[in-house]
């Protein structure tokens, strides 16, 4: 079981429409995927149409007093499976913090899922805290969305180095650029040379088109309602290069 | 997911499905897939009789080969079959090839009934518009059946998602008390094949009853009818060379023919018997290459050739085969033997003394012509042993077409050793031909300029062949010991106490 984390400390970079794109395309190469919302404010499980509800909250999950396999949903998609977000994540941190080894919460969570699934992906909401190192120690591969501004490389250093900071194993941690807006020079030129600069930078990037807002209103991936779209062709070559 | 099928009566429809799945969710169906399936099974039901189905689905390019138990979830696997019959060995290697090849041995899968599918698949949404269950319709129908459409059960697969499972039990809730209920738990398999005019389990040729108070000749002419009709209907599976055992079957039926011409042929009244016996005959000679060969192939298929590559031995054979098969299938596709036979029979069918007295009297003959060959002992010369053995195979057949008549002990007690001896008898005659058609063969090789190394293993292989058939010479001191015994007397003479 490989498990894939969208995270960024910041918001709105586009973490939960690459989270239920790349899910959606490796349940249709056959793999059985899951998707975590970890996102109190249910985005991913929005999108896959999904009451965002975990029987007996966060709180029974984190501390394992239910099974997880008894909050997993099927979503209307061959193969993708969902782990609900729950309001009562917004207090994730502090529910982690109660627990014992309150770092290695997650990856204990997901560990009787791995023979059930072949990728695992984790939506995660924009922070950096306990959630944050759950998220690192339980993900075997980080994809960070960088929208391309001088900036990005500011939250690609401040993430890197609190990997480094981490004990034990440590994901490799891949940058990609989202909402790209060719239109801006800025982006232009933070496309082209980052990834020449820095080896942690994939030369792929989402580019920002309505037509991924327009997931939220048609509550499905755009692989799925515009498969030929500009957008589906990135999120697929963003696979090739970052997970294929 | 958890997948259920849920069968109903051909009455029911899609519209009724519809109608009761829309109580509770809101009905999504999607684009209609059209496929197939064939039931096959051999023509004697080995995979009915082993609690086995099989069948070949078919949906676009994907065909599928599905054997199921009844017991446990069925295997799946692709198949490559592009048309049937065909035997195991044309069957990709798989977990379902293993499993056939036991049941079905040398014998032709032949195509029982033909069904086309409808397949509707239909998701089944909650007030959000999440799909909760999916289900699928297969509206199915016999074809390639003559006259009127043939509608079969209708199938309903539901399909659970995980984490709304109690939604799949509320629709086969609503489906099972809207629609009407299958009157038969069967294996679609085997309601496909009933359909189509199949008895899964019950032969083609039902055997006929023979009655011991009923006229001797009556009770002739109806095993007589019985082995052509047998006859008759293995000749389209030799002519097309289904399996081997079609030809075995004919040539089991011509010798039960004349077996029993030979022993009550007096008794019917007609003049062309003789002339018939003659045609039999011949036709059993023509067939006995084929079947040789037929032997002799399978018997190598496990044998030992060192180094050597049996494949120049196994083409060689093969085209021989091929060209005793040719000379066959034109003597048996230019001639109506079986019927003209048939015809003779239908006037032959006269009032006369009772079947039981007379069957025990041509056991009993039947026992003193087999007695008195097997005086040789186990020693004799090759001929003289072809003499026993063709006088057992007699007996046996008259046995077992008056089996009805006889006490059923004392024929069990008859037959078992009778066999026991044509077993051992079988083993040395077939031994010595297939070392005759071994030998002819690494002669032909040799001068072909066959690898030295085969031509060397062909010796080794006879030699094995001849150890078997002088073990088994041995072992016929004691099969006719028993066989002419007090205890066999004794059966044979109580046969009349049925």
């Amino acid at each position: 079981m490989r498990v894939v984390a969208l995270y960024n400390i910041k918001g709105g970079v586009g973490k939960t429409s690459t989270a239920v794109n790349l899910a959606y395309h490796s349940a249709a190469q056959g793999r059985r995927t899951l998707l975590w919302d970890l996102d109190a404010q249910g985005a991913a499980t929005f999108i896959l149409r999904v009451q965002p509800r975990v029987r007996g909250g966060g709180k029974a999950l984190v501390r394992a007093k239910r099974p997880v396999e008894d909050a997993i949903k099927a979503s209307d998609h061959e193969h993708l499976d969902l782990l609900p977000s729950d309001w009562t994540y917004r207090h994730l941190d502090l529910l982690l913090d109660e627990t014992k080894k309150p770092t290695r919460r997650l990856a204990r969570v997901l560990e009787p899922l791995a023979g059930e699934y072949d990728d695992v992906f984790l939506d995660c909401p924009p922070s950096m805290s306990l959630l944050s190192e759950n998220v690192l120690r339980a993900a075997d591969v980080v994809l960070v969305p960088l929208i391309p501004t001088t900036l990005s490389l500011r939250t690609m250093d401040q993430l890197r180095d609190f990997v480094a900071d981490q004990p034990g194993r440590r994901p490799s941690v891949i940058g990609f650029f989202s909402m790209i807006d060719r239109r801006k020079r800025e982006h232009r030129t933070v496309v082209e040379a980052l990834p020449v600069e820095r080896t942690d930078v994939l030369d792929v990037g989402i580019p920002n088109l309505a037509l991924v807002e327009q997931m939220a209103a048609r509550r499905e991936p755009v692989l799925a309602f515009a498969p030929r779209s500009t957008a589906a062709v990135s999120y697929r070559e963003l696979w090739t290069k970052a997970l294929g | 997911m958890a997948r259920r099928e849920l069968v109903f009566s051909s009455a029911g429809d899609i519209g009724q499905v519809f109608a009761a799945l829309s109580q509770r969710f809101t009905v999504q169906t999607g684009n209609p897939v059209h496929g197939s399936w064939t039931c096959l099974d051999t023509p004697d039901w080995r995979l009915h009789h082993a609690g086995l189905t099989l069948r070949d689905a078919r949906s676009g390019r994907r065909a599928e080969l599905v054997l199921a138990n009844g017991k446990s979830e069925p295997l799946i696997v692709l198949s490559r079959v592009r048309r049937w019959p065909a035997r195991v060995s044309a069957l990709a290697p798989s977990p379902v090839r293993d499993l056939l090849s036991g049941p079905v041995g040398e014998r032709a899968l032949l195509p029982m009934a033909h069904v086309e599918v409808r397949s509707i698949p239909m998701a089944l949404l909650d007030e959000l518009d999440k799909t909760r269950v999916r289900v699928r319709v297969d509206l199915q129908r016999l074809s390639g059946v003559k006259g009127a459409v043939h509608p079969l059960p209708l199938r309903v697969l539901i399909t659970s998602l995980r984490g709304y499972e109690p939604d799949a039990d509320r629709a086969a809730e609503l489906l099972t008390a809207a629609l009407p209920a299958l009157e038969t738990d069967a294996p679609a398999a085997t309601i496909a094949m009933t359909t189509a005019g199949h008895e899964p389990g019950r032969p083609g040729i039902a055997r006929p009853a023979i009655d011991a108070r009923a006229p001797v000749v009556r009770s002739l002419v109806a095993v007589l009818r019985y082995q052509a009709d047998l006859a008759d209907a293995t000749v389209p599976g030799v002519l097309a060379d289904l399996d081997p055992e079609y030809l075995h079957e004919l040539r089991a039926s011509i010798r039960a023919t004349r077996s029993v011409l030979r022993l009550a042929g007096h008794l019917l009244p007609t003049a062309r018997v003789e002339q018939f016996q003659e045609q039999f005959a011949a036709l059993s000679t023509l067939t006995a290459p084929v079947r040789d060969l037929d032997v002799l192939l399978c018997g190598l298929d496990g044998q030992d050739f060192g180094a050597a590559d049996p494949q120049p031995l196994l083409r060689h054979l093969r085209s021989r085969r091929a060209r005793a098969l040719h000379a066959l299938g034109a003597e048996l596709s230019g001639t109506d033997l079986f019927g003209h036979w048939h015809r003779t029979l239908d006037h032959a069918d006269v009032p006369g003394p009772r079947t039981g007295p007379h069957a025990v009297e041509l056991a009993a003959h039947a026992y003193a012509t087999v007695v008195e060959a097997a005086r040789v002992g186990p020693d004799a010369p090759a001929g003289d042993l072809h003499r026993l053995r063709k006088r057992a195979k007699r007996m046996r057949n008259l046995l077992d077409g008056f089996a009805d008549v006889y006490e059923p002990e004392a024929y069990q007690g008859v037959r078992r050793r009778l066999k026991a001896l044509q077993d051992t008898l079988g083993v040395i005659q077939d031994g010595r031909v297939r070392e005759q058609l071994l030998t002819e063969a690494a002669a032909t090789l040799a001068r072909s300029g066959a690898d030295v190394e085969l031509v060397l293993s062909i010796g080794v292989v006879r030699q094995r062949i001849r150890a078997d058939a002088t073990a088994a010479r041995t072992e016929l001191g004691r099969r006719l010991h028993r066989f002419t015994g007090k205890r066999m007397r004794a059966h044979v003479r109580a046969l009349g106490r049925g």
